[in-house]
């Protein structure tokens, strides 16, 4: 291309205008053509620096100059990437030292937002440029985008002369060419950057595929696992019955973890019993346990959670070989989980050998461990709900008690009652009847009076030597009597017998003169001994009475019985004659 | 002193003592009078207080009273009506006897049988000594009455 610039040089020289029409032609076809080929040289190039190099190259070359340089720069960072020809190591240093005044003189000078892509222009014939180095003739500014601008400086043609405007225009074209170039190539150079981040995306992508089947796989043995934990709560905390609960996890744990044999034991450490729970699939037979193997196994278990310090509602693996085929046990286990529910309630639980015959992975470990903790917390409430039950039976029949506790004690509150008045009725007699007792009452006076008038009577009528009860004189015609003075005319005449009739005693005492004791008591002695002998026709006055004793009526008619005719009374007696004053004597 | 005294002297087994003493006097006293009852009448007819026509009555009628009040009183059953009731014979007896001393009747007491001793001064006082016990008795006596046993099963039934 510089050979044909140079071919064509000479006929510039004709000054002939159909000469200088057809070199003009020329040379606006060589414009065209270099313009051509640029394009075409630089659409394949996607460095930077390659359609740097090949730009200043055609510029140069094809204007004929022998200095140029393109100073690339980042308006934003300052960083500068510069290309040239024909320039010492001076120049060079120089331009890179400048970049910060070529910024300002010539990219900055213009608000960026003003300056439009893709665009260029003409900005200096450098006569008076300060940082180009000496022989620069013209400067371009172009801006490729907001991270790319760039200045190309070319010296002094070959054939002297400056720049016309059609290489003006031909600079301003290759610079477009140039621009769009770098354009392509910024744009080749980030689909790369976005294909090689596609890439990146794909493999991340594939990488997260990768994780999100792991992930899911683990999500679907947690489901699974989730999906088994609450079926066993399920199946579970529907019972309340401890063996059929138990019954029912080992069916679980053996259709969850598939395997042939499984067992259960649950221990009763207060009453030293062992519950055993087996499912063989492998046809084993269970080992029959006598009473000392019990009791011995009971020991083991519990020896087993205290050794682990398992607290309530806990359990922990066993993977000692020599305890899991112990002969004590059902039969030889591969994995076993002993549990503690509470202090008395102890439990192991011994799997075998999977169908699969692969070993219990940690997830299943794990699951197994859960669903254990599960079991015991459910087991914990059967036998709690058990208790309860127990205690309920026990409440009913006490209420049973209670009730007719209750009614005893009403029909008792009843009779207490009753008796309660009786006793007050009893007491209230009691304590009148001693009242009565104390007091002194007239009813018994008149109940003894009467009671004595009455044997009295009764044993007087029995008695041969009873008295009567009616004086005797009122049954007898009554003695004649005389008064006083017949009585002291008698006396004195000497003509009468005065018998005094009280008793001795009251005759000794004083009596009238000359009267004759005769008392009743005495009578028949004293009469025989001086009344026998007497005349019958006799006078005979009989005297002496009191309130209590008619005497002188009494022995006057004894008097008269014995034959004594004439015989009187002088009731007015001893006070009656004492009262006159007659004769008494002792 | 004093409140010693009064202690002994109002102690209830001196008042069941002379219970016992009064009752047995009265019960043994009534023994010959009801076997004797015309002797009696006689006894009762020389205090000239009775009149004639109740004299008989009353030598049949007294004796058993006085054998069913001395019973009573022995027995401790009524015994303060008993009580009362004797002390008011010993006070009649007492007043007859004062009567008959004052009218300086020679006449026996006739308490015990008909032939007994003299009446004197002193069958009256001895009459007012047992009234006055008869009034202890009936002051403060309540042991070993046949009646206590309602008082026991009251205190039981208290208790």
């Amino acid at each position: 291309m510089k050979e044909e610039h140079r071919n064509r040089t000479p006929s510039h020289e004709v000054s002939e205008p159909g000469e200088t029409i057809r070199r003009e032609l020329d040379r606006r076809f060589f414009h065209l053509n270099t313009l051509h080929t640029a394009a075409k040289e630089l659409s394949g190039v996607t460095d930077f620096r390659a359609i740097t190099e090949t730009f200043l190259l055609m510029s140069m070359g094809t204007l004929g100059v022998a200095q140029g340089f393109v100073l690339l720069m980042n308006p934003a960072t300052q960083k500068s990437e510069l290309a040239s020809r024909g320039l010492d190591a001076n120049q060079t240093a120089l331009l890179q030292e400048s970049v910060g005044q070529v910024l300002k003189q010539c990219i900055t000078s213009l608000p960026r937002n003003e300056i439009p892509f893709a665009d260029a222009r003409v900005i200096s014939r450098c006569e008076n440029c300060s940082y180009c180095p000496e022989g620069i003739k013209i400067l371009v500014q172009f801006d490729v985008d907001r991270e790319h601008s760039g200045v190309l400086g070319l010296g002094e043609k070959l054939l002297g002369g400056d720049f016309d405007e059609c290489e003006t225009e031909f600079l301003m074209a290759l610079t477009h060419t140039h621009i769009a170039a770098m354009r392509n190539a910024a744009a080749v150079s980030a689909i790369r950057m976005l294909n090689a981040d596609l890439a990146r995306s794909n493999e991340e992508l594939v990488e997260l595929r990768r994780r999100e089947e792991l992930t899911r796989g683990e999500l679907d043995k947690r489901i699974f696992h989730l999906k088994t934990l609450y079926d066993t709560i399920r199946e579970l905390s529907n019972r309340t019955d401890a063996t059929a609960m138990t019954e029912a996890f080992l069916l679980m744990l053996s259709g969850t973890f598939g395997v042939q044999d499984g067992y259960v034991l649950l221990v009763n450490k207060a009453d030293s019993t062992v519950h055993v729970t087996y499912r063989f699939l492998s046809g084993a037979v269970p080992r029959q346990l006598g009473g000392s193997d019990i009791a011995a196994l009971v020991d083991q278990v519990v020896n087993l959670a205290d050794a682990r310090k398992l607290p309530h509602l806990d359990a922990a693996h066993v993977r000692d070989r020599r305890f899991l085929t112990q002969p004590l046990l059902p039969t030889a286990a591969r994995l076993g989980i002993v549990f503690r529910v509470d202090d008395n309630h102890l439990g192991f639980a011994g799997l075998g050998e999977k169908l699969s015959g692969q070993w219990y992975s940690e997830e299943e470990q794990d699951l197994l461990l859960t669903l254990v903790g599960n079991f015991i917390v459910c087991l914990g409430n059967a036998l709690s709900f058990e208790v309860i039950r127990n205690l309920n039976v026990n409440l009913e029949k006490r209420n049973v008690e209670l009730q007719k506790t209750i009614e005893d004690l009403r029909a008792s509150r009843s009779k207490i009652e009753v008796l309660e008045r009786a006793g007050m009725r009893i007491r209230s007699v009691l304590e009148r009847e001693a009242q009565r007792v104390r007091r002194v009452s007239a009813m018994d006076f008149v109940t003894i009076v009467a009671l004595g008038l009455i044997l009295g009577l009764v044993f007087n009528l029995a008695n041969p030597g009873g008295v009567s009860l009616i004086p005797a004189s009122w049954s007898r015609p009554a003695s004649p009597t005389v008064t006083l003075d017949e009585l002291r005319h008698k006396f004195d005449s000497g003509d009468v017998i005065l018998v005094d009739a009280r008793p001795p005693e009251f005759f000794e005492q004083r009596h009238i003169r000359n009267a004759v004791n005769l008392p009743l008591s005495l009578f028949d002695f004293i009469y025989m001994m001086r009344f026998g002998r007497m005349d019958p026709e006799k006078e005979i006055v009989v005297y002496g009475r009191n309130i209590s004793r008619h005497y002188d009526e009494e022995v006057a008619y004894r008097l008269t019985s014995r034959g004594h005719r004439n015989v009187k009374v002088f009731p007015g007696g001893l006070s009656g004659w004492e009262k006159k004053g007659y004769p008494t004597g002792p | 002193m004093f409140a010693t005294a009064r202690k002994y002297l109002t102690h209830p087994y001196l008042a069941l003592l002379l219970r016992l003493y009064i009752g047995g006097l009265f019960i043994y006293a009534s023994m010959y009078k009801i076997n004797y009852a015309a002797e009696f009448a006689e006894t009762i007819a020389s205090y000239q207080i009775v009149p004639y026509w109740l004299v008989n009555p009353m030598a049949v009628f007294l004796p058993w009273t006085e054998l069913v009040g001395g019973l009573l009183l022995f027995s401790g059953f009524r015994a303060r009506s008993a009580a009362v009731l004797i002390g008011f014979l010993l006070l009649l007896f007492s007043v007859a006897v004062l009567v008959n001393l004052l009218r300086d009747a020679p006449i026996s007491c006739g308490c015990f049988q008909t032939l007994g001793e003299k009446m004197t001064w002193k069958t009256l006082a001895r009459d007012i000594i047992w009234l006055a016990m008869v009034i202890h008795v009936y002051c403060f006596d309540r042991l070993f009455h046949l009646e206590e046993r309602f008082s026991l099963t009251l205190k039981e039934i208290q208790t």
